[in-house]
Order: C-alpha cells, then structure tokens, then sequence
C-alpha cells in the first residue's frame, strides 16, 4: 500500500513522536506542523534534537513504537509510520539536503556534482544536460560549471550544494547547519538564497544554531530543547 | 532502468578500478594466480584421464601356457578365459606365430636363430584385453587360478600407477579449486570493501537523495564483474602461452613417454574454445558472487 495521503496542507506533520536511543531520549512527545510554502528555524543546543528530527523526517530513524497516544509522521503526504523500507528512496526524492560540509565530490566538477543527483534517481540524460545547467545558473555559477569543488570558495561551495538540492524540483528543502563552514558575506547570501527559493514555493527548513541569522531573517523559529519543543513561534 | 544509466553505472565501477588501482591489481592478480591454479589442475586431470585411457586402450595381459600342455587343454583355458567377468577379447598367440614375428623383428639376429632351427623355443600364451582398466586386479587373480599357466605378464604396476594418481590429483585438486574459490570470494569481497570505503561520501548523498539500493550497488557489481572477467581473459592467455611452451619442451622427451605407453597430450588447440569460455564464466561467477555477498555486507543502505 502506498502510504499518501490524498489531500494536505502540512509538508510535515508530526504528532506524538518519541525517539529513544537505547537508554537515551532523543526527542519526547514531539508534536510539530510545517505548513507547505513556510519557512522555519529549527534552533537548540548540541544534543538537543535536531539532527534526530532531521533523520527521522527523511525516515533514517523511526518513532518509539507507542500505543498511547500513537504516533503520526507525515512528510510531503508520505505516512512514514506505514512507509515501507523500499518506498523510503521515493520519500527522499521530494526532499532537497544542504549540508554544513557541502557534502561535494572532489573528483567531480560543478555540472556533476549536480548532475550526480538526477543521476542516482535515473534521470534521462537529455533532461540532466537541460535541467543541470540551468539550475547552476539560477545559483549565479554558469561560468564555474566545469570546475571542480577546490577552485570554489566556500560560499560557491555552498550555491553549488545548494543547486544540488534544488535540480530535482525538491516540494521541501532541508538545511543543516548551512552556514556553519561559511564566512559572515557568504551566511548573508546563502540566507538570501534560501529565502528566494522559499519565496518561489518550495517549504525551507534550515536547521542551525546562529541566533543572529535567525534574528536578522526572521520568520518561525522552533526552539528545540532536551528533546521536546521548548519554543514555536514567530520572531 | 535506462540503457544511458546502465553506462554510467558501468563507467563508475570502471572508474572504481581505476581510483583503487593498487587494490584492483592486488585483486586482479590473485584472480588471476588462482584461476591459472583452477585451469592447470583441470588441464593436468584431463591429460591424466586420456594418459590412463590410452593405457586402458593397450591393456594387453599376456597369459603364458606351461609347455607341454596338449591342445585340448589350451582350448578349455582359452574358453576360461572368454567367459572371465571383465575380459573384453581373447586372442590365441601360438608359439609359431610368436617365433615368426620375432625373427621379424630381429632381422640382425639371423644366424642366432639359425642355431636354433625351425622348432619355436617360445612358450604358447594367450592375449587378452581387459574391459575396465580399474578392475584389472582381481581378473588378473581369478585367471592366475586357472591351470597350466606358466605365468601372467600386465602392465599391472603402471595402471596402479596412474589411476592412483588419477585419484589422488582429483582428490588434491578439488581441495585446492575449493581452496581458491574461497580465497578469490575473500579477494573480491575486500576489493568492494575498499572501494565502498573509498565511495562512503558519494553512497551517503545517493541515499540522501533517493538513489535505490540497486542503484547503490550496481557499479560495485561492475567493478568486481570486470575484474572477474579481466583476471579469466589473462588467465586464458597465460594458460595458451604456458601450455604450448611446457608441451614444447616435453615434446622432446618423446621416446621416454612412449616407453611409459603415453603418446603425447591434448594439443591447446582442441581445449582452447572451452578454457577461454570456462576461465570467462569461473571468473564472472566467482567476482559476482563475491561482489553481491560483500556489497550485502558493506553498503547499508
């Protein structure tokens, strides 16, 4: 059985979800709606419960069996609780990841670091060579398309992982920790972009723990705490 | 899945050979040594077979009649001998015939056998052809029993001789080709561990980004099929070179191994189709098989 749900408004839609790691509580009775087309911070400390959230909305970690009250996951109208294990790469597809690494192969130059994407997911090959370059372009790097991640400074690094998450038309983006390896200018301008790419209808989650981006953007911020949700609101 | 991602998935496990070349080549070698091992021990078991069965096809037991014995008795003996268990044919070898043949055969001899005069000094015998080479020796010991025979001459040593080494070479061989398989399964499966390590950030985005496990592990079947299927065609190559120099220097020692009642051994040309498709095939399978086992083990996706 496919697990969709016919009509929604939540990209994700969490409700009564605990993860335990053996004897330790990752998150605790979290409940938690990201309407589609929002944009939302999710900040904490270390060990708070955020990197959990984010393996358990791509299903890389399932919720705590519990009966009462039982839990419910959805992301992008996919139940995650009934999703089966070989379903979870259709999941994954709908997701775009920006990673505070970059997460870029050396070996490859700009067009295949992003082309690597569409190829994993067995893309035709006259939609890469259409679609790739044009998604380098929208991310102001066509004149860098056929260089490789070393000759990049970490912002371009970043526009270049950034087009990665965005050549498969992602409904959700999630960032972790985006602008952690970034110099303050390169912060500003991959913020900027992500706010466009939400401002174009695409559901932004950017993950971080720098209050002074969060303030300078404003918007939802979802304090995580401890493994349950200290703060939801706008600021 | 599309014939263009087909080729992309074959150029990353080419490209995996490549970026783990040091490996590959440790891997490609030990392939290599132990399908060589693989194919010289059937190529030498297959030789042995058609050594014993020329033998088997000159199985001739001489049976020599006491002298004296009348001819009525000679013709029990040789009804005797037809109705052995394992006796193929039974051929009556008078001692004029004999004494005609060898003065044939020894034409510098003349005057020697004029001495002796018309009258054959060489017993009667029967020669008989055994059915199953590997039974000879109880149907030798059944017709040792039967009376006025002088004596049983067989190549009965030599035929213990080589079915022994028949047996034993079987027995060894299969231990070593089950010995091998196993060391090129361990061979292939740290070849796809090494280039699963080497590949762990490109794996990891794959996930992230909705690639099926199939789609993961595909160019490590590649890489292990190539390998597999590059360590046969040099195998197949070595054994045509090696063999053909080994039977050259062999060659000259003809006359010993017509003594020992061996004519010669399988040319390469008449196995050669079989060995390039029997070393293809035993490489593809055992790389295969070992790739999917260890991409089971290594990829976790």
């Amino acid at each position: 059985m496919q697990a969709l749900i016919p009509c929604i408004d939540d990209m994700i839609d969490i409700e009564h979800v605990s993860v335990t790691y053996g004897e330790t509580a990752a998150l605790r009775d979290v409940s938690l709606r990201i309407d589609d087309g929002e944009f939302a911070f999710v900040v904490g400390e270390n060990g708070a419960g955020k990197s959990t959230l984010i393996k358990l909305l791509i299903r890389e970690v399932m919720a705590d069996d519990i009966r009462d009250p039982e839990p419910h996951i959805t992301v992008n109208g996919y139940d995650l609780i009934e999703l089966r294990q070989r379903d979870v790469p259709t999941l994954r597809r709908t997701i775009g990841f920006v990673f505070q690494d970059f997460k870029l192969i050396n070996t490859m130059n700009v067009f295949d670091n992003v082309a690597f994407v569409l190829r994993s997911i067995d893309a035709p090959t006259k939609y890469i060579r259409k679609r790739v370059p044009q998604v380098i372009g929208l991310m102001g790097l066509g004149s860098k398309i056929n260089q490789y991640p070393d000759e990049l400074s970490g912002g371009e690094q970043q526009r270049v992982a950034i087009a990665r998450a965005l050549v498969n038309n992602p409904q959700l983006i999630i960032a972790d920790e985006p602008t952690g390896n970034l110099d303050p200018r390169a912060k500003i301008e991959t913020m900027k972009l992500l706010k466009e790419i939400n401002d174009k209808g695409t559901t932004v989650m950017v993950v971080t723990h720098e209050h002074d981006l969060v303030k300078r953007f404003g918007g939802r911020l979802i304090n995580i705490k401890e493994g349950v949700i200290a703060y939801d609101g706008m600021i | 899945m599309r014939l263009s991602s087909l080729g992309y998935l074959i150029k990353q496990g080419a490209g995996n050979i490549w970026h783990n070349r040091i490996i590959s080549l440790a891997s490609f070698c030990i392939m290599t040594v132990s399908l060589l091992l693989i194919g010289f021990t059937v190529i030498f078991s297959a030789n042995i077979d058609m050594f014993v069965s020329s033998v088997e096809n000159k199985n001739e037991v001489i049976i020599y009649i006491k002298d004296g014995t009348s001819e009525e008795d000679i013709d029990i003996l040789g009804d005797k001998l037809k109705s052995t268990a394992n006796v193929a044919s039974v051929y009556f070898y008078s001692k004029e015939e004999a004494f005609e043949d060898i003065k044939k055969d020894m034409t510098d001899a003349e005057e020697i056998f004029s001495y002796l005069g018309d009258e054959s000094p060489l017993p009667d015998s029967y020669r008989i052809k055994i059915a199953d080479i590997d039974n000879m020796s109880p149907t030798l010991i059944a017709i040792e029993k039967y009376d006025n025979i002088e004596k049983v001459k067989a190549p009965i040593d030599f035929v213990n001789v080589l079915t022994g080494l028949n047996t034993m070479i079987t027995v060894v061989c299969s231990v070593i080709l089950v010995a091998l398989i196993v060391v090129s399964f361990v061979i292939i499966s740290n070849t796809t561990r090494a280039s699963v390590d080497m590949r762990k950030r490109e794996i990891h985005i794959m996930k992230f980004v909705g690639a099926t496990n199939t789609f993961i592990k595909i160019p490590f079947f590649f890489e292990g099929l190539m390998l597999g299927l590059l360590a046969g065609l040099a195998s197949y190559l070595l054994t045509w070179a090696g063999y053909d120099s080994l039977l050259s220097v062999l060659s000259s020692e003809t006359t010993v191994f017509k003594a020992m009642g061996i004519s010669g051994f399988i040319p390469f040309a008449r196995f050669s189709l079989y060995a390039f498709l029997g070393y293809i095939a035993v490489g593809a399978v055992i790389s295969s098989i070992g790739t999917v086992l260890s991409t089971r083990k290594y990829v976790k996706v």
